[in-house]
């Protein structure tokens, strides 16, 4: 009797998981087929707009450019991201700690942010020079702020309980941040990350889109990210391939979107906001 | 009763121990000394002239009404908070907090262990120490579980196992019951009464419940305010000598007894 309970439980479950699964797939098969039906109805131009079999067929003739595209805009993104997260935990960290760096910092943190990508690029280059260097910082400096922001009020939401046991306990400032706080602040702080990778692929794209052509010149071997694939592509009226790129991103950041998501999930199995205890 | 409102009685009076029937533990040296010590937030004191002596042996419950001032004074009695009249002479005490302060992420054994790490003991070593605190609480089964999946009375006991490895004698409970069922309650009642007043510990237990008060303690202290209150001024809360306890602690509710004393320490709360 137990074990048909578990077995109809363990079902609902992998129901659902295969709903969370075909419900995007669906949706994306529709909008494809109403695109395709479209392209081919209007007999549209693919240089105009491209028919989602032409960005497919794109995708398998152009599949070893793409790929080095791929690999290089992935490790841009995630040497980056790492970067971006020791750094914005490290501010986070930090503007928890003390209100006074809070004060003078955070106008300065809000306000850089508004700096637009497009224009901090080619200065980046000619700061830096070429190469990975730039591209890297371009990336780290989109992705550390939704990290340092995740971080700090994930640290400032610990339970005010906790606090006068660690305060009753004597803990110095490092001690908290070691033995309760980072892990407590955790799960908020992969919530930035989620937010982060968006941006960072996002920076990837401009960090490839200005400097790599003089990069590719300069390093023969260096083909570019996906970025520079599409940059290229819309002049050469490749824009299926332009296109084929695009769906990569794509798929880059809703890969590292997700699997942020799923490590949320292990740190914290309960519904509750893991630092408030109700 | 209005008379001895306005005078104070003396703090002998306060913490003579009252006589029981029961065989007399000792009582180990002082723990806590408060004499005349007032607090309060923004310049304005929720307490004052709280005289108080907690030895070694002994529990002592303080209950009050919501808001009259209790966790104001256990934060005083823990150093928390500093007196703005008076002194506080106090060995460091162990807090455990009204809710139970724990870490829901972490395990009930990470959770006990904190104040070991926190005082440097390596972690291997502490969660030893930590498992063998749990299972003297009964819940060695459960020491590798986090503490989001634990119930309630088995939160408690964590929070109790972590604040009895601070290795602390003075023990401050604030409420600790408040969040459980009466089942778990009176479960927990053994095991508090098992381990407040033994090895050396002395404790003060608030609570708002009277039969946890009378059942607990050795002394009981009401908080309230001195003088009846004056519309639209406030007036901070003292303590005032609640109902002598007599008897064995686990009979102190039974029969006529319990009722005799619940009326005591309503009348002396409603005064």
């Amino acid at each position: 009797m137990a074990s048909t309970h578990v077995s109809s439980a363990a079902s609902i479950t992998g129901r659902r998981r295969t709903r969370s699964v075909l419900a995007p797939l669906a949706l994306l098969l529709v909008l494809g087929a109403a695109w395709e039906a479209f392209a081919r109805l209007r007999d549209i131009d693919p240089i105009i707009l491209p028919a989602p079999s032409d960005v497919a067929s794109s995708m398998w003739t152009d599949r070893s450019l793409l790929l080095e595209g791929l690999g290089r805009t992935t490790s841009i993104v995630l040497g980056g991201i790492l970067i971006a997260a020791i750094l914005g935990i490290a501010l986070g960290a930090a503007l928890h700690r003390s209100p006074t760096a809070r004060r003078a910092v955070e106008p300065l943190l809000v306000g850089s942010q508004a700096v637009p990508i497009p224009v901090l690029a080619p200065l980046l280059v000619i700061w830096l020079g070429f190469g990975l260097t730039p591209q890297l910082v371009l990336v780290v400096i989109v992705a550390f702020f939704p990290v340092a922001v995740a971080t700090r009020d994930a640290l400032a939401g610990l339970s005010p309980e906790t606090d006068l046991v660690l305060r009753n306990l004597g803990a110095t400032g490092s001690q908290r941040l070691r033995l309760v706080e980072l892990r407590g602040a955790l799960p908020g702080i992969v919530t930035g990350l989620r937010l982060a990778v968006v941006f960072a692929v996002i920076g990837a794209v401009f960090a490839d889109s200005t400097g790599s052509s003089a990069t590719t010149a300069a390093d023969p071997t260096s083909s570019g990210g996906l970025g520079r694939i599409v940059q290229d592509a819309i002049p050469q009226l490749a824009t299926d391939r332009a296109f084929a790129a695009i769906a990569l991103l794509a798929a880059l950041a809703l890969l590292l979107f997700w699997s942020l998501g799923a490590a949320e999930r292990r740190l914290d199995p309960s519904p509750h906001s893991p630092l408030r205890t109700p | 009763m209005s008379v001895r409102d306005d005078i104070p009685p003396p703090p002998a009076a306060k913490n003579a121990r009252p006589s029981t029937d029961g065989p007399a533990r000792d009582l180990g040296p002082t723990l806590l000394r408060a004499t005349g010590a007032a607090a309060g937030f923004g310049g304005r004191d929720v307490i004052a002239g709280i005289d108080l002596e907690v030895r070694a042996g002994e529990t002592v419950a303080i209950v009050g009404r919501s808001g009259c001032g209790k966790t104001t004074l256990l934060h005083l009695l823990a150093g928390l908070t500093l007196p703005s009249a008076g002194s506080i002479d106090a060995e460091p005490a162990a807090l455990m907090p009204q809710r139970d302060g724990l870490m829901p992420w972490a395990t009930a054994r990470d959770n006990a262990a904190l104040p070991l790490r926190v005082a440097g003991i390596p972690r291997r070593e502490a969660h030893r120490l930590a498992d063998g605190q749990l299972a003297a609480l009964g819940l060695g089964h459960a020491a590798g579980r986090r503490v989001a999946a634990l119930s309630g009375g088995m939160r408690q006991r964590v929070a109790l196992a972590r604040t009895l490895l601070t290795g602390r004698k003075l023990l401050l409970l604030d409420e600790p019951l408040a969040a459980v069922d009466a089942l778990t309650r009176s479960e927990l009642h053994e095991l508090l009464l098992r381990h407040l007043a033994t090895g050396g510990h002395g404790a003060v237990l608030v609570t708002h419940d009277l039969d946890e008060a009378v059942r607990l303690a050795d002394r009981v202290l009401v908080l309230r305010p001195t003088r009846e209150l004056p519309a639209n001024q406030h007036v901070p809360s003292t303590l005032h000598p609640g109902p002598t306890l007599t008897g064995k602690v686990g009979d102190r509710l039974e029969h006529r007894g319990g009722d005799v004393l619940r009326l005591a320490l309503l009348t002396e709360l409603a005064a």
